[in-house]
């Protein structure tokens, strides 16, 4: 593997990760991270989407005409997040109904398609593979660490092993159940694109609209 | 530049340029085809897996129902399940079917008009699988599978009713696609237990039981009453409507019936 394979797969990691710099894919991310177990599934699943749809897109891409490359992505898209679909119901039965609809939403997931057209039109297909993987390491690291939090906090468990004996049950823990909506989940993400930040402070982005709030009048 | 090399070969499809109509056209169909293959194949190997899967879901929901319903001092080892198929028309076995093998898809089924089939399905087998739980020879319950039309999906589940034909023991759901957190809320236990120690029928056979909204003071009657879940006013009217349509005469009336006649005759076992 060459300098440039180890930094397409390392960079979405923290440089150009898709959820705290680029802020994609935050349906599912508010959807899927109440428990580590579905967090877990979700993020093995968008990561194999992500390379394999890269891989396939940058093969035929070359001979993709212009103007329906949208569908052909979409196409390929739909077609793998059905197969995995269908694995999670074969192989993660339980995990895959709480997951419900959000398995099949991975095709609408803007990770996607972004990479698809960002990266995988224009580069081979070992290197898209490998920016798929990145993408998808990089979107899972976000998901679990919300899931860690919102499970931790939210039920005292982690992967369901419970961490600490809950009032309803003679112990100490209260459960915050405010973890367990769906806002819980973009303050945490807000809170990480805050520390992620202020460690890599390039990250900032210059702010679009100034109140000049002291002008002279 | 290997794309250059490759034009050397000439072949039609290299050559030709991307925004050629046949081109667009035979890269369409072509990503299609194998879309389409790879989803088809994906499918079909996977199948029996998911089936197997739903069918132990739903053995589980079976069992999660009796739980519910366990006499005191009982445990499952002393009751026994006896599946059954048994003719929708008259409530009497079917003989022609093998319980173990049982698909309710396959079985003959007769088309229900708008009016007749207020629960919206498109079918209904003539032939249905029910599951008598006995303890030693008397029975104690019978677990009959239900589905109909909520707010945006078909709500699929079990009902289990007392060997005395009208008694409701508990109900569950196993499939449906209603809205989390509004009518997904039929998954709720709180909700489900209210259905615990209701009665489908009065004395004269009537189908009594209904999905009501608000609270009634009144006393009399409220055997008979289920709250509807606020906020869900399709949902808890799809409920009430197809708990009702398979107690009925198209249902499992006829069925509950004999139930009750042997119920009332003493001895509990209906043959």
């Amino acid at each position: 593997m060459t300098y440039r394979h180890w930094q397409t797969l390392t960079a979405p990691l923290t440089d150009a990760n898709p959820v705290t710099v680029q802020i994609l894919g935050i349906c599912s991310a508010l959807a899927v991270t109440t428990s580590m177990q579905t967090a877990v599934v979700m993020s093995v699943a968008v990561t194999a989407v992500l390379a394999l749809s890269g891989a396939s897109i940058s093969m035929i891409r070359r001979h993709v005409p212009h103007a329906i490359r949208l569908i052909i992505e979409i196409t390929i898209i739909a077609s793998l997040v059905i197969i995995t679909d269908q694995l999670i119901k074969a192989f993660a039965f339980e995990t895959g109904k709480q997951l419900s609809i959000f398995v099949g939403l991975i095709i609408t997931n803007c990770i996607i398609l972004g990479r698809a057209e960002g990266f995988a039109l224009r580069h081979p297909p070992l290197p898209s593979f490998l920016d798929g993987i990145g993408n998808g390491l990089g979107y899972s690291a976000i998901l679990l660490s919300v899931g860690a939090v919102r499970e931790i906090l939210g039920k005292g468990e982690f992967f369901g092993i419970p961490l600490a004996s809950s009032v309803d049950t003679g112990g100490w823990f209260v459960p915050v159940n405010f973890m367990l909506l769906p806002p819980s989940a973009f303050f945490v993400i807000g809170l990480i694109v805050w520390a992620v930040r202020s460690w890599k402070p390039d990250q900032v982005e210059e702010s679009e609209f100034n109140p000049h709030l002291h002008e002279e009048r | 530049m290997p794309a250059e090399r490759r034009d050397e070969k000439k072949s039609w499809f290299a050559q030709t340029p991307n925004d050629n109509p046949k081109k667009i056209l035979f890269v369409a169909f072509a990503v299609a085809f194998v879309c389409a293959l790879a989803v088809s194949a994906s499918t079909i190997l996977l199948r029996p897996l998911y089936n197997a899967n739903i069918e132990k879901e739903r053995q589980g929901i079976i069992l999660d129902l009796m739980q519910g319903f366990l006499p005191a001092g009982k445990n499952f080892e002393s009751l026994r399940v006896i599946s059954r198929v048994i003719r929708l028309e008259d409530g009497k076995p079917d003989p022609s079917y093998d319980p173990a093998s049982f698909d309710s898809e396959r079985v003959p089924a007769i088309t229900l008009s708008e009016a007749e089939n207020p629960a919206g399905m498109q079918r209904l087998e003539k032939s249905a699988l029910v599951h008598e739980v006995m303890d030693a020879r008397q029975l104690v319950a019978v677990v009959l599978p239900v589905r109909g039309r909520g707010y945006a999906s078909t709500i699929s589940g079990y009902l289990a009713i007392g060997g005395d034909g009208t008694s409701i023991l508990g109900i569950k759901f196993f499939s449906h696609g209603e809205t989390p957190g509004i009518g997904g809320r039929i998954d709720e236990k709180s909700w489900l237990a209210q259905w615990r120690g209701k009665r489908a029928y009065d004395s004269r056979g009537r189908i009594r039981i209904q999905v009501v909204k608000g609270a009634s003071a009144n006393e009399r009657g409220k055997e008979y009453r289920v709250h509807a879940i606020s906020g869900a006013t399709f949902t808890s009217q799809g409920i009430h409507i197809l708990i009702r349509f398979w107690l009925g005469p198209k249902g499992f009336g006829p069925y509950l019936r004999r139930l009750r006649a042997a119920h009332d005759a003493g001895q509990g076992d209906v043959k």
